[in-house]
């Protein structure tokens, strides 16, 4: 008996209840959004700058709503500066690497029916890793970091694919795993080397981007990671309905109208772009896109149609709430990376422990 | 098909598309112009290592650093000027350091030694200052952003300046101009050169024969570290100007803790990095071995320079052979007494007092000078004796002017 994809992932949120949220899972979209823009609003008025947030909120105000009274004291140029041009990019840049790295790793999850995968496994992360460690390195301006961390982002993933087509593997098949990871040493090895070789003064830039941050967050890196985010993330909104058909089987999918091996490419290319695009702009954030699927199916339970647009939300919720404590618990940034991994691992050693007396087979 | 409940899970299933609309314009909100400060209304233009000009407002309100202060005291000898020196260690440091001594109200100004400085633009921002200051032009300069909204931001060197001298000089070039006395760089830069001139005339080095190998390294049994500093080719040229070659030369990639790499090496002399005391709140592997520690080292012991005891710890406090532009002729100096005792005569000590009477008004203590040339541990070694004072009790108190 196949195993269907309900089946898979039912010992993440119980064997009786479809979600944590069972009868309410209709309002879990509202409260996401509700959420998450009341989050990006708290933000803004975190950071080293001493601007009490009823301020910050006057600020938006006076921004967005072209009939509101004019500001008294008016608003300094530093202040101005601050909340436009340092915040809000970051906010955004958070944001959007949270929602990059949530729907992908749900898409992925769902796609190899595989709750332990992630978007790191498909080469992208280190492939755009080593291409910016080779740039700084260099000593090429942050536009040529981005570019190269993207172009190798994409090596990567076509290295994984390629070398998963040589030995005939399907996408959803341990091979393309595998292969992705052997990827994935082979650039980590190449960066290692980097920071070998590397002299003082980029070895420090080098290993604090690959520990993730969102320091320097621009209008350009905004666009750099929102088109392909937003553009990704609407693609595969339109194809959740189709994840949850692949659930069934390849066969049973295909005689449902599905064309499988195009929509698995797919899928792995439209994550592939999104996943480069974030690690071109802020580093290595790590765990979350393994992380936030089981929260979210938790929440919504297994159905894609729920699932993929709370994972992105969720995501964007999580990675932001860990950058507002980055700036916030010390007075130097903690990049972002290592929060990432403090919450993620508990998270994700409570999940498998939580499987390992159900565990999942194939019948 | 459209009753309430339906209704509520459609509209709720696109729940999402209004969230990426929302986000989607808040990013194309990010490409207006970002605002710009106004050029001030009284300023001055100061023209950086990368050739921007950046108005500098007057009355001068104070720089802040991205780096130690020590050398942007060294040359413009403004202590008024700074407006933010450095976190904790960055304090610790600079008392230990001869300007911490020149200068040492700078110490009982709490509000000058932070720790929110680093990669912070908005804490940079609070601080308001009259300029900032960073080292080196590069990819990841801290104060991008603030020179992006016009805030002045002066970079002090470039990654084109191919020796320590010349970044030195370009540092001190654009300091003394932001405090309004050009003529302190150019001073500077011209005895440092008249410095290495002279030493040329007392040494001859075209004369000497083959070059004597000379290893730069650190050793911490303790914390069971040791490596060679010898991948930072800045300091090469220096060795050349007093007829010595970087032993390690050839090896290449970081010699962490590989004795047969320092065993092949084989140096006829060793200068040892570091110090065997650090300042409170310093962590522990910034204390390293001293001569005698490497001399008894067994590891060691069949090293021409061990064997010859022809190990010292280098002068002053900076990290192996560079430093500011007032001191790094004088070390140069040291290295040739040391290589080149029959060439030299025995005058560093009055040297260095002489710099420092002449530039800063301060008369430095016998017990200070010894503290430089390291006698504690120095003392016993060979040639050591023409660094020792004259007077053993000496003076242990600098003096102002």
């Amino acid at each position: 008996m196949k195993t269907t994809l309900r089946e898979v992932f039912i010992p993440f949120v119980g064997p009786t209840h479809e979600s944590t949220l069972k009868g309410y899972g209709a309002y879990v979209p509202w409260l996401l959004v509700a959420v998450l823009a009341a989050a990006m609003i708290g933000s803004l008025g975190f950071g080293a700058y001493p601007i009490p947030f009823a301020r910050t909120l006057s600020f938006l105000v006076h921004k967005l709503w072209p009939f509101a009274r004019a500001a008294n004291p008016p608003f300094d140029l530093r202040e101005t500066v601050v909340i436009e041009t340092v915040r809000v990019p970051r906010v955004l840049l958070a944001t959007l690497a949270g929602i990059g790295l949530g729907i992908s790793g749900t898409a992925l999850q769902g796609l190899m029916r595989n709750p332990l995968v992630g978007p790191d496994l498909v080469g992208v992360s280190s492939g755009a890793a080593f291409g910016a460690a080779l740039a700084i390195l260099l000593l090429w301006p942050p536009q040529t970091v981005l570019a190269m961390a993207f172009l190798f982002g994409l090596g990567g993933m076509l290295i994984t694919f390629g070398l998963a087509k040589l030995t005939r593997g399907n996408a959803d098949s341990m091979v393309l795993i595998l292969a992705g990871v052997f990827v994935g040493s082979f650039f980590i090895a190449l960066i290692g080397l980097i920071e070998f070789i590397a002299p003082d003064w980029s070895f420090f830039d080098i290993v604090y981007w690959l520990l993730g941050s969102f320091v320097g967050a621009d209008a350009q890196k905004v666009l750099t990671i929102g088109i392909p985010t937003l553009i990704g993330a609407f693609i595969l909104m339109k194809l959740r309905w189709r994840i949850n058909l692949l659930s069934l089987g390849d066969d049973d999918a295909a005689s449902l109208g599905v064309k499988v091996r195009w929509l698995r490419w797919s899928i792995i290319a439209v994550v592939s772009l999104m996943v480069a695009s974030q690690v071109a702009t802020s580093g290595i954030v790590a765990w979350v896109g393994l992380v936030i699927p089981h929260v979210a199916r938790m929440l919504v339970g297994p159905d894609h149609r729920r699932l993929l647009p709370a994972s992105a939300l969720l995501g964007g919720l999580f990675v932001l709430l860990l950058d507002d404590l980055t700036r916030s618990i010390v007075n130097a940034e903690v990049p972002i990376g290592i929060l990432t991994a403090f919450a993620g691992t508990p998270l994700i050693c409570f999940l498998f422990w939580k499987t390992q007396s159900k565990g999942w087979t194939n019948d | 098909m459209f009753g309430s409940e339906t209704l509520r899970r459609r509209i709720g299933d696109f729940m999402w598309l209004w969230a990426f609309l929302g986000i989607g314009l808040m990013g194309l909100l990010t490409l207006r112009p970002s605002p710009r400060f106004p050029r001030p209304e009284h300023s001055r233009i100061v023209v950086d290592a990368g050739g921007t000009p950046v108005p500098i407002e007057e009355p001068f309100r104070g720089v802040v650093f991205q780096n130690p202060i020590g050398p942007y005291l060294s040359a413009t000898q403004a202590p008024e000027t700074v407006a933010v020196a450095g976190g904790r260690l960055d304090r610790a440091w600079f008392a230990q350091e001869l300007m911490g001594r020149i200068y040492p109200g700078l110490l009982r100004r709490d509000e000058l030694w932070t720790d929110t400085m680093f990669a912070n633009t908005e804490a940079m921002l609070a601080y308001d200052p009259g300029a900032y200051l960073d080292g080196t032009i590069g990819p990841y300069g801290a104060f991008s952003v603030l020179r992006s909204v016009g805030l002045p931001v002066l970079f002090t060197s470039t990654l084109a300046d191919e020796t320590y001298d010349a970044m030195c000089y370009s540092e001190a070039r654009i300091e003394t101009a932001l405090v309004g006395h050009p003529e302190r760089g150019e001073a500077l830069i011209a005895d440092n050169k008249r410095a290495y001139a002279e030493l040329a005339q007392e040494l001859h080095p075209e004369t000497l024969g083959a070059p004597i190998r000379v290893l730069t390294m650190f050793s911490n049994r303790s914390m069971g570290r040791f490596g060679a500093a010898h991948f930072n080719p800045f300091t090469n040229i220096y060795l050349q100007r007093v007829g010595a070659i970087n032993a390690s030369i050839g090896w290449s990639g970081a010699n962490w803790d590989d004795t047969e790499r320092i065993l092949a090496m084989n140096p006829d002399y060793i200068f040892l990095s570091g110090s065997a005391v650090t300042p409170p709140g310093f962590p522990k592997w910034g204390v390293t071995d001293g001569p005698r520690d490497v001399m008894r080292d067994p590891r060691w012991a069949g090293l021409k320079a061990v064997q010859a005891g022809h190990v010292y710890r280098l002068p002053g406090w900076a990290p192996g052979l560079l430093e500011n532009l007032h001191l790094q002729p004088l070390w140069v100096r040291w290295m040739a007494e040391v290589l080149h005792p029959d060439r030299m005569q025995p005058k560093l000590r009055a040297m260095l007092r002489a710099h420092f009477v002449k530039w800063f008004g301060y008369r430095l203590s016998d017990a200070e000078i010894d503290a430089q040339l390291h006698i504690d541990e120095n003392g016993h070694q060979p040639g050591y004796t023409r660094f020792l004072r004259h007077d053993p009790a000496g003076s242990t108190q600098g003096i102002a002017r």
